[in-house]
């Protein structure tokens, strides 16, 4: 416990874990120690810890589409399967955001593989349709997963994964 | 026999052993008890703040799990580099087995696509570096293709 002794003295005052959590994170406690602290110092289980740190929020959280943001999004063709694409937010007008920066990325039996980004892209996309929660898009990616665990090792390719 | 050329092939990782491990977030300094077979606790890189998961070398399977993750835009690109990082660990050992899995799972939503894809319950011990006890995971074990 002495390692966390200024946090357990915190809780002792009344702080919450919430607060604690904050507190530590303001300090640069990483990642891995903030769980064993929070477990510590409140006897919390691992649930608890994240539910106190958000990060069981963090699945049905919107993406967060404003100017200069990275966002996310999915996509599926016959000839390349599943892939994600990455952009840059440029700017947003009347619900729609410009996009620049374009990158994609393949899921492959090797790993995700960055590849060119040929052809027409979106250039403007829905806010809206940006803003959709991991919870709404992670289930396509799982399946395709899924799909890639049965294929044989012919059909990969030799690309470098990232 | 096998089991003995493979433990004395760990106990020494190759260059590449070493690089994959580090590509996946293993600190340099715990590649020794990776490869004596103890679970190791790792940053995540993700696309925002890190997280934390967790990867261990048993038999012929790699477990591979994330911990917490908190990229709402990126988190399917995480997720994906995860995965395909932890293939190119399992693949460098020779191991024929990827078990990937979630721990503590909080998320009811999530928990759901995960059951409907496969994934079971277990309940595990949880690493003294996050404070010991157990901890129910959600896990799915896919065959390694070399």
């Amino acid at each position: 416990m002495s390692q966390f002794g200024k946090y357990a003295e915190m809780r002792s005052n009344g702080a919450s874990p919430h607060d604690v959590y904050l507190a530590a994170k303001a300090d640069g406690i990483d990642a891995i120690k903030m769980i064993l602290l929070l477990r510590q110092v409140f006897g919390l289980s691992l649930a608890d810890v994240k539910r106190v740190t958000g990060v069981a929020e963090a699945w049905s959280a919107k993406q967060k589409v404003i100017p200069g943001a990275p966002v996310y999004w999915e996509g599926w063709s016959t000839d390349e399967g599943f892939y994600l694409m990455q952009a840059r937010v440029k700017n947003i007008v009347d619900g729609s955001a410009t996009l620049e920066g374009h990158r994609k990325f393949q899921v492959t039996n090797e790993g995700l593989v960055e590849v060119p980004v040929e052809g027409p892209q979106s250039a403007c996309m829905r806010v809206d349709h940006l803003e959709r929660p991991l919870s709404l898009r992670a289930e396509d990616l799982l399946r395709f997963v899924d799909d890639l665990s049965h294929l044989g090792s012919d059909e990969e390719s030799e690309r470098k994964a990232v | 026999l096998l089991g003995s050329k493979k433990m004395s092939e760990a106990a020494n990782p190759t260059p590449e052993q070493v690089n994959v491990l580090l590509d996946l977030g293993v600190r340099f300094d715990q590649i020794a008890e990776f490869v004596g077979g103890r679970p190791i606790v790792y940053g995540l890189l993700t696309e925002s703040e890190p997280g934390v998961a967790i990867v261990q070398m048993v038999g012929s399977r790699l477990r591979s799990g994330i911990v917490t993750i908190k990229d709402p835009g990126g988190g399917l690109k995480t997720f994906a580099r995860f995965r395909g990082r932890s293939l190119r660990v399992a693949a460098q050992f020779g191991l024929t087995e990827l078990e990937l899995f979630g721990a503590a799972i909080t998320n009811d939503e999530l928990r759901e696509i995960l059951l409907r894809q496969g994934y079971q319950t277990r309940t595990e011990q949880c690493p003294d570096e996050l404070g010991g006890g157990t901890v129910e995971i959600l896990t799915r074990v896919y065959p390694v293709r070399r």
